[in-house]
């Protein structure tokens, strides 16, 4: 290779000023790995173009970084996702296990995005596996009776559109708004993580108290998605009397946004409950999933 | 600036990795002004530079285990960050406006009423070195720098064959290294 050549063509002069296209700039990052004079150009030129760069620098406006500071700081926490555009959250909405505890950690940060993509191809070969399972069995035992297969498709299509339409309805209702983000910044709002209980150790909400409003708050970011015949409820607790702030939607979609609740007057703690449908509560099949002492 | 020498560049990369908010927070001090001058001039737009700033700056704390410092220093890493985060939203705002009209078309962002003003006119007012750099040279770079054109977008915008693109882009370099040596 004829090396002088290749420096005057001007390649080196594109690959710093990021004119090149991806597989040529593979071919100037290897040539400049094995040509030491290539490196040492390379490395001039971007040395000058910080220095052409900084021609132009500008001040930013302060709250970029108080805003920054904010994300960093609390950058494992629901909190400073919130302060964040969804698409750069590390907790963006994925389907949860049915029921498990979590098994991500808060404070695992780099990596977890991987983990992540890992667990939901795992999640899909498990859900193919069961359903290509399931096809079997259903061939294998049912072959002749296509009356009552037909049927049973029938009303599996019929549960499917059901859930679909359920779905899409919840997540109408914890769609984010402005008005939603401005919550974030009211010095009005009292925003508390929640606690782990018992045999769920960690946290998994944020629960926001309004207290001009009255309105309480609550943004999932972990709870597992809850068995058909139950839902969560959120509960206050004010001297010792436990009061119903209401239903939680818990789908794939509402996590990381704003769920509005009922108004209550000055609660001292909450309590996420998983309940069987229609319970009152206070009986033996209530779970306590979260706490959260609220310290006015 | 005295307190730029407080911090070699390793120390920057280790502190960042250990997630020191100290060090991050000289880094923003330090760099941000010129990581948001290329969001300026890529986006003309300051509440959008400014997003496209943290966005960058969160990128930064978070994929500073990606650095690989054989290929440069930490603040060309750190500028190509911003940069490709700005034309990333500008490309995708750009093509907002122009898929109805035109789909992908190659010149498309050339055709961005953004960039027609910004070539007639600095907003920002450049130093007296880069100010003698003659407009056809800055144009290019700034077309492949600040706009992040293709090669076959400048070999059109400035009407010159594809293969003199690289020439172009050199020779206007080699330019603008005389005047700011001066």
């Amino acid at each position: 290779m004829d090396i002088n050549h290749y420096i005057s063509s001007g390649v080196l002069e594109s690959y710093v000023y990021g004119l090149l296209p991806e597989d040529e700039v593979a071919e100037v990052e290897a040539i400049a790995q094995q040509y030491p004079e290539v490196r040492e150009i390379v490395e001039d030129l971007q040395l000058q173009k910080e220095e052409f760069v900084k021609c132009y620098a500008v001040t930013p406006p302060p709250e970029i970084k108080a805003r920054l500071m904010l994300i960093i700081r609390n950058e494992s926490t629901p909190e400073g996702e919130l302060a964040l555009p969804q698409e750069l959250r590390l907790n963006n909405p994925v389907p949860q296990p049915l029921l498990t505890t979590p098994a991500v950690k808060m404070k695992a940060v780099t990596g977890k995005k991987q983990e992540r993509i890992w667990k939901i191809i795992a999640a899909a070969v498990i859900g193919i596996l069961i359903i290509s399972a399931g096809i079997n069995f259903f061939l294998a035992t049912d072959s002749k009776d296509y009356k009552a297969r037909y049927e049973r498709l029938i009303a599996s299509q019929k549960k499917i559109d059901e859930n679909k339409n359920l779905e899409s309805n919840q997540t109408a209702s914890v769609q984010e708004s402005d008005e939603d983000k401005k919550l974030l910044k009211d010095p009005n709002v009292i925003w508390i993580k929640a606690s782990g209980y018992g045999p769920h150790p960690d946290g998994a909400v944020t629960i926001g108290w309004n207290k001009a409003s009255k309105e309480v708050y609550l943004v999932n970011w972990r709870l597992p998605i809850p068995p058909e015949d139950k839902q969560y409820h959120l509960r206050t607790i004010t001297d010792g009397k436990p009061a119903d702030a209401g239903i939680l939607v818990i789908t794939p979609s509402s996590n990381g946004k704003i769920q509005h609740l009922k108004t209550t007057t000055i609660p001292q703690s909450f309590v996420v409950t998983l309940e069987p449908i229609g319970s009152k509560g206070a009986n033996g099949k209530t779970e306590i999933y979260q706490v959260a002492e609220m310290n006015l | 600036m005295a307190a730029a020498s407080t911090y070699t560049e390793a120390e920057l990369v280790q502190g960042l990795k250990a997630r020191n908010e100290k060090i991050f927070s000289y880094l923003y001090d330090h760099y941000s002004p010129a990581l948001y001058s290329v969001a300026l001039k890529v986006i003309a737009d300051e509440t959008t530079a400014g997003d496209v700033l943290q966005e960058a700056f969160v990128k930064i704390w978070r994929s500073i285990d990606k650095y690989d410092a054989t290929k440069g220093r930490l603040f060309t890493w750190m500028l190509n960050i911003a940069r490709n985060t700005a034309i990333d939203s500008l490309r995708s705002k750009a093509y907002k406006l122009d898929q109805k009209i035109t789909d992908v078309d190659n010149l498309a962002i050339l055709n961005e009423p953004q960039l027609a003003i910004y070539l007639q006119v600095d907003h920002l007012g450049l130093s007296k070195a880069v100010e003698r750099l003659q407009k056809e040279q800055r144009t290019i770079i700034d077309l492949a720098y600040y706009k992040g054109c293709t090669q076959e977008e400048i070999s059109k915008a400035l009407d010159i064959p594809l293969g003199t693109v690289k020439t172009r882009m050199r020779n206007a370099i080699m330019q603008l290294r005389g005047l700011l040596k001066q």
